[in-house]
Formats: C-alpha cells, structure tokens, sequence
C-alpha cells in the first residue's frame, strides 16, 4: 500500500513537472510573440503602418462628372456620360501590325499610324478615346483576345440637342475643360472636382469597399440653369434660316430678349454648328456672332438720335424738320434719302427712316449732348453679358466728330455694337426706360440643391432715358409697321407692334469704303404682351441678303413668324380692336423674300429704307363674300390676302358683317363683324 | 484501479481555470475570425453593389441624354409634321381661365 503511495506520489510531481515545463514554454512563446507585437506594433509602428497601407490601399485620383447645363423650360443642353477609351500596352501585344489593320477600320485611323503607336516603347499609349457605341461593340471582342488592349472609362461632354444653341454652348475638350461659350464661361462652376479615392484591396487585388465610402455627387460639378428656353431657340434658329436662305444671305443672327431683365430667351445664329462634331465644322463657326461681332447698326440706331432729341427737351414729337427732298450737303458730302421728302414730323423721320432728318436733329442738338444720350444707352463699352470675349462698342469721343461723322453716327453708320448691345439697348426703351444687363445665366446651383450663384440686375435702378421718351419713342417705333411705313412685313394680326429696320451697308476695308453690295438687314422690335407681362425684344439680322437687300423684305418677316411662335407660347391674347388683316407672308408664295422685292430700285448709298417699296401691289377690289354663320377664325382666313382692318364685336358666330355681301370691297374700308353672344 | 479522495483540490480548480481561459481563447479567436471574415464578405458584396449602381446611373445618364435628344424641339416639330400637325397660330390656341 506504502509503495502504492509512493508511486502515486512521484507520477503526480512529474505531472507537475511536465505541466510547469508546458506552461513555462507557453508563457515564453507569449512572451516572444508580446516582445515582437510590442517591436512591431511600438517601436516599428510607422515603418509596418506603411507598409500595411502600401499593401492594402491605394489612391485613385477620381475627375468627378461636368454640371449639366439645363435650358429654362428644363432641357438638358449640355450632359457628362460615361465614354469608354481605347488603350494599350505595346510591351504586351505580340503582333502590332495585325493589330493595326485590324482597328485602323473600326476606329477610322490609318494603319502606319496605329501601328506606329503598338510598336511604342512605353506601357500605355491611347488609340482612341471618346468611342461610339458601335465602336465599343466593334472593339470588344479584341479586348478580350488582345491582353494589351483594353477600354477606359472616362467623362464625356454630350449635347443632346445638337445643332441648338451650339454658339451660345460651346464645347470642352476631350479632358471636359471649357474651350469655348458659357462651357468656358462657366468652367468655375460646371468642372467637377478631382478628388483622391482610398480603396483597399485583398491578396488577389481584388477591391473590397469601406462603409466609409465618399459621398462623391458632393464634388461633381454645378449645374447651371439657363435663360435660354429650348423652343423659343428653335423657332428662332428656324425663322432665321429661312430668312437667310430665302434671301440667299451669306448667315445671320436672331436674339429674343426679355425687355424687363436683359434675360435672353433665344440666341440663335446661321449657319449652326454642332458642339458633338466640333471637329467637323469650320473653326469659323465656332464664334458666337450675336455676342462677339461688331457691326454697324444701320438705321435701327435713328432711335436713340430720337431719344437723344426728346430727351434733350429741345424737340417735341410734333416738330418738324425739313428732309430737304432727298439730298442734304455737309461739308462736302451729300447725305441722301431713299426718298425725297418735305417737312417731316420727328415720328415720321422714324417711320420713313430718314437719313437726312436723323442729321438735321443732330446737328440741332449738338455732338455733346447727342453723345451723352448714347453713352447713357452703354454704346462704346461691354453690355456685361456673361459670354467670353465680348469686345466693348466702337464710339468714339464727341470731340473727334467732324460735322458729318455726327451726321453718318446720327443713322448708324460710324458706330459699331455687336447685336447684344444693340437689343439690350432696345429692351432699355421696351421696359420704359431702365438699362438692361443682357445675360444667359439665371442661376448655378451645386448637388446639394443651393443656389451658389444668381443672376441679380444691377442695372435695374439706371435710367437711361424718361418713362415719357420711351412711351414717344414706343409710338414712333409702331408707326415703322404701319402700310406706309417701312416695315409692314413685321405686323402680326391682333397685337400691337412695334419696331426699326435697319440696312447698314458693310465696309470695305480692301478699298477703304463702304461697299456697293454688301449690306446687314436687320429688324429689331417687339410686340405688346398683355398686362403683366414684359416685352420681348426680338433682333433678327441677315448678313449680306443677296436677294433683297432692305431690313423690312428681308429680317421683318422673319420677325413676325417668331413673334408669331411666341405670342402663342407665351399665351398672348389677340386684341380683338387690333385685329387687322396683316400682309401675307412671302413665304407663302416663294422664300423669304419675293421677286417683287428686287423691284424696288432704291438707292443703296444712303443706308436709308425704302417706304414704298415695302408694300406689294393691292390686289383689284372683289366682292365680299357672305361670312354669317362662320366662325371669326374662318372668316379671316378667308379675307387675309386684302390689307382691311377688321372690327369684332361679341362673342361665338358672325351674325351681322358690313360690308354687306355681294358689295365691292373698296380701298381703306374695314370690316366690322358682329358675333352672337353664345359660344 | 480508481485514485479517489486523494487529489489536490487546489490543482483541479486551477485546470479548470485554464480550461476555461483555453475556452475563451478559442471563442475569441472564432469570433474576431468569424468577424473579419464577413467584413471581408460583406466588402465583397459592397464592391459588386457599388459596381452595379455606378453601372446603373452611368445608364440613367446615357438614357436621360438619348431621351434629351429624342424630345429637342426641331425632332418634335417633324413629328408632328409627320403626324399631320401644324403649328398653332396666335389666336388658335385658348386658355381655359
């Protein structure tokens, strides 16, 4: 039993033995493993962090997405897609001429070229970037056969809506930087932000995401929001292509100007161009002629000589000033007139465009004070237009004038503005008075939803001339589209309009004068919108018509048919006292611009517009037809060809007409229809 | 042959000790495994999520400019054209007070 005991006793002290020497084993490898983790994790800390991150982690440097630009009715304009690239790597491609006659097709290069690039001693080079979609397509299958060859995903600028407002736009390069437009403009705003991504990755380089993942859309780039509205822009880009080919014009401009804040609606240019396929186009189309072009305005300037002699309180709209009958000498220079007339009342000078009565006022009036009123209107410097590269007026100091400069700048010739500054200087006397800051931009706002910047009018509060002028003036302009004026093209049946032509002939800087046969015909003016809402100013301009060369054949009708757009877009209600029979288009018969325009021999020196001209010859007088029982809209459809004003009374179906059926229609009679009250 | 009532009592309580420190151990070791190795999982399919939905807004964007395109103003205008329509002169169109 004792050695029993004895036994039991010395197994169970080499138990302990055993289980001291397994613990004192164990606590020395946890002691090594704590001296190395306090190596590693203390004393190295920073040199195996390093190297951890290395490892683990790395920096993309991300180009967030490009601001969209949006049009005021919500179009987008301007949008950032993701493109894919073509790259390679020519140290892993094995048969680079194969490779190149293959792509050279699909990517439209030439194979020496492409083959140029695979034989490169570098590890990336671009073959391509910016692919179609069918280029993608084309490609894919040699990407995945090619281990050199590969796609990259990058930013891409698209303009959705084509050839619109192209000018106004601009483009970006193919890194997405504004090159040209409000995209150069605005590249402050609508760049998105490079930004560093940390991503981890595993053993295999696959990436595994953080929860912390950078809300990116923070850094992508603003959108601005525009004042142009895509279908005004339309209408306006295809009234103006009609007007200049109609009158076989060399290219034109169109502005549509809200008169109340300088809010352009519509900037619209022919020939067009589309930012997508800048490439294509002519670098000479690229240039925004409305906002950057100077030219002389013609006879749309007599206004402000207008202006300059009400305003001045020497002249009264009644007072008349001899037109001398067509031929007036200053210095040694004749100035002339279309046509001759008498003694014309200050209203009638605008309405028969008169070069010499323009210069008579002046010279009344004096270069100073004349000078001052254009000053006032901001001729001579930059309208402030938020468009790159606007270049200041041409309008030289009044103590350079000789007599017959102030003569020559009293009609708008020897003073130059781009269209910009000519329309915001019309929408000054359209608003009553107030200078306009013309401008594109309503407002920037970022991804978060605020407004970062807005648009503010500045020149809100400066007067340029009294509400009483602009209301003298307004009527003179209505009286430029009367029968016998020089723009009864521009009428539009049930509203009040009002506006100038102009018919500036172009200098010749070769030989040093103005030519004999290239002109600016122009029209700018704007129709009355019902109470509570402002005007619109509408400029449109033809460059070098062929055709016809008069401001009133050639850029009326084309501001009738855009009015003609807008008065219903706008919601414009006809004025049934104003309704009045306007005269047919020439498009009705043949183009832009009739035969008959060709006809009126005019003077091409003077500048001047020929009244008469304007007016094609009144058709022999009918008999009237019996309109009881139709509607206003089908008896006016009926009677549009004969230049009658009409009368409405009542509401529904005519009842009553006079002249009564059967009569003859004769010359300045009107029609008045009496409507049943029902509807 | 059974050894009873003989054992050190202080000796059993200390395995048992260890034992359950051994125990802890293990579980820890399986937790922060367990752990790391469904933060590497859910990573995963964090990464293929995120590559979905870049796909997918890169998509809407394609989309949203084809649909721009498709509704510019002159493409609307040929077809309505097309469709017989014509444009609405001033006084053809009436809003409903």
């Amino acid at each position: 039993m004792k050695r029993i005991k004895r036994e039991s006793k010395k197994e169970r002290r080499s138990l302990q033995n055993r289980i001291r020497w397994v613990a004192g084993l164990v606590v020395f490898c946890l002691s090594a493993v704590v001296v190395r983790a306090w190596y590693v994790q203390v004393i190295n800390h920073d040199h195996y962090l390093a190297r951890q991150q290395q490892q683990r982690s790395a920096n993309l440097l991300l180009t967030c997405k490009r601001g969209e630009i949006l049009a005021a009715d919500g179009g987008r304009l301007a949008v950032t897609v993701k493109g894919k690239s073509l790259f390679a790597n020519p140290q892993r491609i094995k048969n680079s001429k194969k490779l190149a006659r293959v792509l050279a097709p699909i990517l439209g290069q030439q194979a020496t070229i492409l083959e140029r690039r695979l034989r490169s001693k570098r590890s990336f080079v671009w073959l391509k970037r910016s692919l179609t979609q069918s280029q993608v397509r084309a490609l894919a299958p040699w990407c995945k056969k090619e281990k050199g060859l590969a796609f990259f995903k990058e930013n891409q600028r698209i303009y959705p809506n084509r050839e619109l407002a192209g000018q106004v736009l601009g483009f970006t390069n193919i890194d997405c930087c504004g090159q040209e437009g409000l995209e150069s403009y605005y590249d402050k705003y609508l760049k998105g932000r490079q930004v560093y991504l940390e991503r981890e990755y595993d053993a295999k380089r696959q990436v595994v995401d953080s929860y912390e993942y950078p809300e990116l859309d923070f850094y992508k780039g603003k959108t601005v929001y525009l004042t142009i509205d895509r279908h005004i822009q339309a209408w306006a880009e295809a009234a103006l292509a009609k007007a200049v080919t109609g009158s076989r014009g060399r290219g034109g401009v169109a502005l549509v100007m809200n008169a109340e804040d300088g809010a352009l609606l519509a900037m619209a240019q022919y020939p067009g161009f589309n930012p997508n396929s800048k490439r294509k186009n002519n670098p000479a189309l690229w240039r925004n002629r409305a906002a950057v072009d100077l030219m002389e305005p013609g006879s749309t300037f007599k206004v402000f000589t207008l202006v300059a002699a009400l305003a001045s309180g020497r002249f009264k709209i009644d007072d008349k000033v001899d037109c001398e009958q067509g031929k007036y000498k200053v210095g040694r220079r004749t100035i002339h007139d279309t046509h001759e007339h008498g003694l014309l009342r200050l209203d009638e000078v605008l309405k028969y465009s008169s070069n010499i009565g323009c210069s008579k006022i002046v010279e009344q009036l004096g270069p100073q004070c004349f000078y001052d009123t254009l000053k006032k209107f901001g001729f001579g410097a930059r309208s402030g237009i938020d468009f790159p590269h606007e270049p200041s007026g041409r309008l030289r100091s009044w103590r350079r004038w000789r007599p017959v400069d102030l003569c020559n700048i009293a009609f708008g010739q020897g003073v130059s503005l781009t269209p910009v500054q000519l329309t915001a200087a019309y929408a000054a006397l359209a608003n009553g008075g107030y200078r306009v800051v013309p401008h594109l931009v309503d407002k920037v706002v970022n991804a978060a939803g605020w407004t970062v910047y807005e648009f503010r009018h500045k020149g809100l509060k400066q007067r340029v001339c009294s509400r009483a002028v602009a209301r003298q003036v307004d009527g003179a302009l209505a009286q430029v589209v009367a029968d016998d004026g020089t723009a009864p093209r521009a009428r539009i049946p049930g509203f009040r309009v009002a506006g100038k032509t102009g018919t500036a002939q172009k200098f010749d800087f070769k030989k040093k004068c103005y030519s004999h046969n290239k002109y600016w015909a122009s029209f700018v003016g704007y129709v009355d919108p019902p109470a509570g809402q402002s005007r619109k100013v509408v400029y449109v301009m033809v460059d070098e018509p062929k055709k016809s060369i008069y401001g009133g054949m050639v850029a009326a009708p084309a501001f009738r048919r855009i009015n003609q757009h807008l008065v219903s877009y706008l919601n414009y209600t006809p004025d049934a006292e104003l309704v009045e029979l306007a005269m047919p288009l020439a498009e009705d018969a043949a183009g832009a611009c009739d035969d008959s325009a060709d006809a009126f021999a005019a003077e091409p020196g003077g500048g001047g517009e020929s009244a008469a001209d304007a007016n094609p010859a009144v058709p022999a007088a009918p008999i009237v037809p019996d309109f009881t029982g139709q509607t206003i809209r089908e008896a006016l459809a009926r009677i549009s060809r004969y230049r009658h004003k009409v009368k409405i009374s009542g509401q529904g179906r005519i009842v009553a007409q006079q002249p009564a059926p059967g009569s003859r229609l004769e010359p300045g009679v009107d029609f008045v229809f009496k409507l049943s009250s029902e509807i | 042959m059974a050894i009873t009532g003989d054992e050190h009592p202080e000796s059993s309580q200390w395995g048992f000790l260890n034992s359950c420190l051994l125990l802890i151990l293990v579980l820890m070791i399986f937790y922060c495994s367990w752990v790391n190795n469904k933060i590497v999982t859910r990573g995963y399919r964090l990464s293929e999520l995120r590559k979905t939905e870049k796909h997918l807004i890169e998509e809407q964007g394609k989309l949203e400019a084809e649909l721009a395109t498709l509704k510019r103003p002159q493409n609307l205008a040929r077809l309505a054209r097309q469709l017989g329509l014509k444009e609405p002169r001033s006084g053809h169109k009436i809003v409903m007070p």
